[in-house]
Parts: C-alpha cells; structure tokens; sequence
C-alpha cells in the first residue's frame, strides 16, 4: 500500500531550485518515519514521474524558548528524489 | 524598433511601434533584477530568488509596469526621432501586448499647426479715459460702512422685522416626523429672502423673541432641495435674540479705525485711487481682449481636434468648480457641467486658437520668461493662496504644473507685447488724474521710442 501522507511539502529553496537544475532532483518535507522506498513509491505514484534515486538526511529541530518556557520545534526528514532525465513536477516549475 | 507615421488629417498622426523580442526582454530582465533585490521570498536569502518565481508570483505585476514603461519610452523616442511635436497628450492604442511575441502600439495626436503669425503690427487702440466720479467714491465709502457695521442687540422691540439679524433655533417637520439634518439649534441669520432660503425670511418676520412658533409651507415637487421636495412642512422655530447692524459714523475716527488714515479725507483718496486702478485694469482688460480678438480674425487657423476637447474638458472641469464653490454637491456639479460639455465648444475654440496664437506670436517676437519670473509668479499665489497655502505650494513644485504655468504667463507676454504696442501713440494724450504714473511713464518711454 502506497502512503501518500508520507510526503508533507515541497521545498522550495534555494538549494532546492539549483540542484533541480543541476541534476533534476526535487525536494520534499517528509515524515521521520519515512523510507525511501515508501518515499519513491508515493513520488512516483503522486506525480506520475520516474524516481531514480531517493537521499534522505533527518533534521534536528531548533531549540526555541519563550520567556522562561524552554521548547523545541519538530524533527523532521528531508528527502532529494532524482528524477528520470526528463521528467518533471509542475509544483516546482516556475510559471 | 519599428515606427511607422501615418497622417490621417493635416494635423493628426498616428504613430505606430512595434517592439521585437530583444527591446522587451531587454526591459523585462532589468525589471526582474529590479525586483529581486527588494523582495523576501521564504527559503532564498535577498536578492537570490529565482527569475521564475518572481514570474509566477509578481509576473502580470511586471509585465503591465514594462509595458507602460516601453510604451512610455519608445513614444518619447519617435517623437523626437521624427520631430513631432503633440499639442495635447498623445492617445495610445495598444495592439499586440503579448509580450512574448512582440509589442505593438499606436499614439494618435495632433500636431501643432505651423503659424505665422500677419498683421499684428500695427494695431492702434484708443486709450480709454478712465474716471472715477464723487458719487461712485461715496458708493464705496458706503458699502465699507455697511460691511464694517457692528451688529447690536435690539433691545427696543421684540418682534423680527425684515433686515435683522436673528439668533434662531430652527427645525423642519413633514408629517409630524423630523426631517433629518434641517435642526439648526442656535444660528445667525439674515433676515432677508438674499441671506436665507426657502422662503425661511417670511416665516420668520414678525415672530417674537422668545415664543416658540410654526409655520407651514409646502414646496412643488421639482423643488432643489430634495428633502423638501413635494413635501408639506411644518417650521417649527424660537427667536433668541435679534440684533441689527448699526452703521457708524462716516468722520476721521471710521477712516482712523479701519487703516493707516488720519482723516476722512484720506480714506477717501485711498478709495479714489482703488476705484481708478480697478477701472484701469478693467479698461485695460478690454483692450487687450479686442486686440487679440482682431488679431485672431486676421489669422485663421485650423485648430487641432484634441486641443479643442482638451480646452472643453478644462472649461467643464472650471465651470464645475464654480458650482462646487456655490454650494453644490461634487457629483451633481459635474454632472451638469457635463451636460453642457457641448455648449462649451465655440469657447474652448476660441481659447485653443488664442493659445496658438499667442505661443506663435512669442516665437516670433522671442518672447522669454525666465526662472525668476515664474518663482515670483509662484510666491506671489502660493501666499495668496490662504489655507490652502501647502497645498499650492505642492502643486507648484511639479515640473509639469511648473511647466504650463510658465507657458501661460509667456502667452500672457506676448498679449502684453501687443497690448505695449498698441497704445504708444495715444500715449501722449492720457488721463490727467491723480495717481495715474503708470500712464505717464508708458507715454514718456514711447516718445524717446519714436525719436530714435
């Protein structure tokens, strides 16, 4: 079963918007619990494209505190798909 | 850049551009990098938001800016790469906007016809004898005393008679409801159907201080004040108080009172002097009007349509100022300016033909004003202007404002160049008066004209 909730957002960056140049890969926000596999599998079957390869790197939330109440935002995953040479996801296309 | 000009009348032309790829990827790049370096867009630092992001987000933004600026621009540029000169505005008419294909446009205006200005040398008007007689001094004096009577309480009588004044409490009823807005709780008025409106003055003569009182009227349908319209009134109002004007005494304490005069006699030069200068000015108005108007039939011109409307929309735009100023509503006044957009035709003609004229006759003459002359112009109204001084002064610091003041006082040069010219040899023989050294000295700089 695919699990589409996986991915949370794209990440439009500026890191994004130059590896999507250099070597056609997107960036997303996914969930911790993500695998790449699950990751490819939901990419694929999102935006009907062709995922050559699938990069993870788990992101430490910041600390944060308000006043005297000490906080920490949320882990979280971000993962760079490479897509097949060609393919293309409109979200991330400019106009 | 491509431009095309087609004359379609004698004096207009159509003016089509056409921009290719290049011209207008040129502008949009340059605004685009613009445009970077001030926006934050979340996840790149400033200034290094991508070209297509700004295009998805700000895209028909920039666009419609490069395609005004273009426009803006290229039209300057063929204007005087052809050497047209427009006398109003020009019209655009865009044709192709799609910007990636290519920009095409066209300006229509009209051009200024090219005037020689014949016949204007030797024009001779007779100068008006200007007088001012005892009884015109006396009506002055008059109407000074009146407008500078104190008003003071009657304490003798207790009913209104025509020409009080009356501290009046006031409200209008129509079917034993208020009419909202006609309460006035404590006003000074004039007793007089010149003061006061709607037929207020008769109802109010003969009421007695302090007794409250009614009265009915009914007002026709088509009456203007809409409130009132059709309606069966009830005038419901209390006299407070009444109070007349009483004139003061005409002797050297008036003329001391009112101004730097020791005596009567002194007020009355003053007024003398006043009243001739104003009935100079008006004499003088008069003449320079005829001059001009000889000098317009003598040099028919063909008048450019744009320049024509242009001078109509400006006498609409006055006349409905006038009416605003009497009292009407803004929407109202424009609206019935409006409606005599056409009677306004044979003035704004005579008006564009003059303007024509006279900027001819300045080219010709070499007619100048220069910077000092138009900073004193601006001075001279910005401190006359009252209340509304910061307000002129704004208007006045703008080139364009700056610029049609400056062409109309050099109008107003060329007027006064012949209006010189025309007077010099009925110099000689002026007004003897008083207070006439302006006569004189125009007379005395015209002979030693004539010697050389």
């Amino acid at each position: 079963m695919i699990d589409y909730a996986l991915i949370k957002s794209p990440l439009i960056t500026e890191k994004g918007t130059l590896v999507s140049e250099k070597t056609n890969q997107v960036v997303f926000k996914v969930s911790p619990d993500a695998t790449k596999g699950a990751i490819r599998d939901a990419v694929e079957e999102l935006f009907k494209v062709t995922v050559v390869k699938v990069r993870t790197i788990n992101l430490m939330g910041k600390k944060r505190r308000v006043r005297r109440n000490a906080g920490k935002r949320a882990d979280w995953k971000k993962a760079y798909v490479t897509l097949k040479e060609g393919d293309r996801i409109e979200i991330f296309e400019g106009v | 850049m491509n431009i095309n000009v087609e004359s379609s009348s004698p004096l207009r032309r159509k003016v089509t551009i056409e921009l290719d790829q290049d011209e207008i990827g040129q502008e949009l790049e340059r605004s685009y990098s613009q445009l970077r370096r001030s926006v934050h867009l979340k996840g790149f630092r400033p200034g290094h938001a991508p070209r297509q992001m700004l295009e998805r987000l700000f895209g028909d933004q920039v666009r419609s800016e490069v395609i005004q600026k273009l426009i803006r621009e290229s039209t300057e540029k063929a204007l005087s790469e052809h050497h047209l000169t427009p006398v109003s505005e020009p019209q655009i008419v865009t044709e192709e906007t799609d910007l990636k294909k290519a920009l095409r446009f066209a300006a229509v205006f009209d051009i200024r016809p090219e005037i020689q200005v014949r016949d204007y040398e030797n024009l001779k008007v007779p100068r008006h004898e200007v007088k001012v007689t005892e009884e015109e001094v006396d009506a002055a004096l008059q109407r000074m005393r009146e407008r500078l009577a104190p008003l003071k309480k009657v304490e003798n009588r207790s009913r209104v008679e025509a020409g009080d004044f009356a501290i009046v409490e006031l409200e209008a009823f129509a079917d034993g409801k208020p009419i909202e807005g006609s309460k006035v709780e404590s006003r000074l008025l004039e007793i007089s159907d010149k003061a006061i409106a709607h037929g207020l003055d008769q109802i109010l003569v003969g009421a007695e201080v302090g007794v409250a009182g009614t009265a009915r009227r009914s007002y026709p349908a088509d009456y203007a004040e809409e409130d009132l319209a059709g309606k069966d009134v009830e005038w419901r109002f209390k006299v407070k108080e009444i109070l007349r004007r009483e004139l003061p005494n005409l002797d050297d304490e008036f003329a001391k009172d009112h101004g730097e005069f020791q005596s009567l006699g002194e007020l009355r030069d003053k007024l003398r002097d006043n009243l001739l200068i104003q009935a100079r000015q008006e004499a003088d108005a008069k003449v320079r009007q005829g001059l001009l108007d000889i000098v317009l039939e003598r040099n028919p011109v063909e008048l450019p349509q744009s320049l024509i409307e242009r001078e109509q929309r400006a006498l609409e735009a006055e006349y409905a100022a006038a009416l605003q100023a009497s009292g009407m509503p803004v929407e109202q006044a424009m609206e019935t300016a409006h409606k005599r957009h056409d009677e306004f035709r044979a003035r704004a003609e005579k008006r564009a033909h003059s303007a024509l004229i006279l900027d001819a006759l300045a080219d010709q003459e070499n007619v100048q004003v220069d910077d000092e002359e138009v900073g004193k112009r601006v001075a001279a109204m910005v401190s006359q202007a009252g209340r509304g001084r910061e307000q002129a002064a704004n208007f006045y610091s703008k080139e364009e404002n700056l610029a049609a003041l400056r062409a109309s006082m050099r109008r107003e040069k060329a007027l006064d160049m012949l209006f010189q010219r025309a007077q010099k040899e009925e110099g000689e023989g002026t007004v003897s008066q008083g207070g006439e050294a302006g006569g004189g000295v125009e007379s005395g700089g015209s002979t030693s004209e004539e010697q050389s």
